[in-house]
């Protein structure tokens, strides 16, 4: 069971994905409606996840994303994935350079969708674990710009994308950030 | 009356030459016949005429040199004709007050006219900042205390790196390097834009030029700094970009609700309602789909069309990327009886420089078309081919075909082909307006070939990527922002993880 924390703003947004997540029963979700509650409730659990729109009333989604990293933070390690329906990239650009770890459009997805997304990301990082830690990550680890975790059609079965791994294999021997990829035919 | 000072001395001295041999006449007269008085009174007489005689020489001689010179003055300087005809301390002293008041009145001329440039420099929008060659400050107009917080007297001698505050992004920019290379500054400039922060904390965005200017002789060279505000103008690019950015959030927010509200419902009651009713459902989710990518190619153009739609190219395995697009839309293909597969190159196919996600987007949205355009039971091959240089990509299909006074506007906005296989609202009009953008963006070209009832065949190359290039790409990561499906990941931030620079949760 994974404890998410979902920051919506938008009353029926935050209840679909709320509702759509316990319903699969591998996760508990605690919600806030603007940045102030989000932080207050920062220090009430430890998350797994934290889920966060941009847009937000009283505190901005940014300056939240700010306090999540700071180095006091109980959340600083925390993986923070930036939901919005805005469409201004250097919000996004701000964001990743405070620390978030990834962004999506809620509006490009369905609940269901925004559920297998976050079950690959977490699939994902579980893969990473696993793995020796890279000495020295600064130096070449050729992860293009983007990277979707996870074939958004669910009937596909869920197929990395071959240009997630690393585009030169043999220019390269950090591990592939999905090693069970395989192209498909 | 008048007569020159000269005969005017004479006169005086005859007058008391006269009067000298008046009183020794008298003296002789009344004190007996001594003629030593009259001898006395001779002498007397005598010197004074002599003496008065120097006197006039020693001054005609010192008036002729002023004259002289009073000449000199007159002629170079003011050149009004003023003669000085006499060499008469009279006339002299007329000239010289003449002058004097040239003088004045040039002086005023003078005032007046610095004035008036002085309030044209203040009255400048522009900061203008002049500096001697050492870069200390000669000149500081009005519109610089604006700028920096400080008024002229503050500053007039100072280092001009000791006053300014300015930031290209953000590096601070030292702005006594960039004095003898104007370029490199403007060039930040374009990159990256100009911010100047004043002493009270204001922050304009500016654009800088700098002249190199030669003062008065010609060892003296100096600079001119110019500052023009453009923060009014940076507001509003952004306020622009604000809109339709704040114009895409509302629109799509109530979207978000709604493909929400009708998965929960298929996910709910959707086994419970009958095939018709599944259908509406099934409608209304699709064409709520749609509307998000109706939104997001408008979102695209305006960015295309403001020049902000940015691509980052990489050196980048196209064959994995087509097969990966292919198997993606499989589904969709098959739904429709249609065969859709990709066609391996008997040639090695080298490594493109593309930007991943945006290629992508150009491909599925060419598969797309083709699934859309073409009947049940026909086939769509896509396939990968080397062109010299270049790198080709072809979707075909034999599917209904582009009737050809279609096929110039094919990549204009909002064009589409009115057909009988199209119902209802299938395209936006968009998508190949944006795959041609992003296309030439990277330097290659989109075509369109095709026969009424035969097919069509869209293709379009991209540049092979050098050794080096691949090199590069391997070692190091891509910019951050990109549309498509799924989570964006912060390839940093990712990496970090990767490196174990985080304690697990």
């Amino acid at each position: 069971m994974k404890t998410i924390l979902l920051v919506e703003d938008d009353f029926h947004i935050q209840e679909i994905y709320r509702t759509t997540f316990i319903k699969t029963g591998n996760y508990t979700v605690e919600t806030a409606s603007d940045g102030q509650e989000a932080l207050v409730k920062l220090g009430s659990h430890i998350y797994d996840l934290i889920l966060l729109d941009i847009m937000l009333p009283k505190v901005t989604g940014i300056d939240v994303l700010r306090a999540m990293r700071a180095p006091t933070s109980p959340t600083k390690d925390t993986p923070i994935i930036l939901i919005t329906n805005l469409g201004q990239e250097d919000i996004i650009k701000e964001a990743f350079k405070i620390g978030a770890d990834g962004y999506l459009i809620k509006a490009q997805f369905t609940p269901l969708d925004i559920v297998r997304e976050v079950d690959a990301f977490f699939q994902q990082m579980k893969e990473m674990q696993n793995q020796p830690a890279v000495p020295s990550a600064e130096t070449a680890v050729p992860a293009p710009a983007s990277i979707p975790v996870a074939a958004a059609t669910p009937s596909v079965p869920v197929v990395q994308p071959p240009y997630q791994q690393p585009v030169s294999q043999s220019s390269s021997s950090q591990p592939a950030t999905t090693p069970a990829a395989e192209n498909p035919q | 009356m008048k007569l020159a000072i000269r005969a005017k001395s004479f006169l005086l001295s005859l007058i008391l030459v006269i009067l000298l041999g008046i009183i020794s006449l008298i003296i002789y007269l009344s004190a007996g016949a001594d003629t030593t008085i009259l001898l006395v009174g001779g002498v007397g007489s005598l010197f004074i005429l002599i003496s008065t005689y120097l006197i006039s020489y020693f001054y005609t001689q010192g008036a002729k040199k002023m004259a002289a010179i009073l000449e000199k003055l007159e002629k170079d300087q003011f050149n009004s004709g003023i003669g000085v005809a006499d060499h008469d301390l009279e006339h002299l002293t007329n000239t010289f007050s003449l002058i004097t008041e040239q003088i004045q009145q040039r002086e005023g001329n003078f005032n007046k006219q610095e004035k008036k440039m002085e309030t044209l420099l203040q009255a400048l929008s522009e900061a203008v900042i002049a500096l001697d060659q050492g870069g200390k400050v000669l000149i500081f107009n009005k519109t610089s205390e604006k700028f920096t917080g400080f008024t002229a007297q503050m500053v007039v001698g100072k280092h001009i790196d000791e006053i300014l505050h300015i930031y290209g992004g953000d590096e601070k920019i030292i702005i006594s390097n960039y004095l003898a290379k104007p370029d490199e500054l403007a060039t930040i400039h374009r990159e990256r834009g100009l911010q100047i922060r004043s002493q009270d904390g204001k922050i304009f965005h500016i654009a800088v030029s700098v002249t190199s200017v030669v003062f008065t002789d010609e060892e003296n060279h100096g600079f001119i700094l110019t500052f023009y505000d453009e923060t009014n103008q940076k507001a509003l690019e952004e306020m622009k970009l604000d809109f339709v950015s704040m114009a895409a959030h509302e629109l799509r927010t109530p979207l978000t609700v709604i493909r929400g509200y009708a998965e929960l419902l298929n996910s709910e009651l959707g086994d419970k309602l009958s095939p018709e009713h599944q259908e509406h459902l099934h409608r209304l989710e699709f064409n709520a789909a749609n509307l998000g990518t109706l939104i997001d190619n408008l979102l695209n153009v305006s960015r295309i069309e403001r020049g902000s739609y940015k691509i980052e190219p990489q050196s980048l395995d196209l064959v994995s990327l087509v097969k990966n697009a292919v198997t993606d839309l499989l589904d969709q293909a098959n739904s429709k009886g249609q065969n859709l597969s990709f066609v391996e190159s008997a040639e090695k196919i080298p490594m493109v420089m593309a930007d991943s996600s945006r290629i992508n987007q150009v491909i599925s949205n060419l598969i797309t078309n083709a699934i859309t355009y073409t009947p049940v039971g026909e086939s769509i091959k896509v396939s990968v081919t080397p062109q010299g240089s270049l790198v080709s990509v072809s979707v075909q299909d034999t599917g209904i075909g582009i009737p050809k006074e279609a096929l110039s506007k094919l990549f204009t906005k909002f064009f589409r082909v009115s057909s009988v296989l199209e119902q209802g609202s299938k395209g936006t009009g968009l998508g190949l307006f944006i795959s041609k953008s992003i296309i030439a963006m990277h330097g290659g070209e989109i075509n369109v070939e095709s026969e009424v009832g035969k097919g069509s065949t869209f293709s379009f190359t991209l540049p092979v990527a050098t050794s080096a290039q691949t090199a590069q790409s391997a070692a190091q990561f891509g910019g951050l922002t990109k549309t498509g499906k799924g989570i964006m990941i912060n390839p940093e931030r990712l990496s970090q993880r990767m490196a174990g620079r985080f304690s697990s949760n």
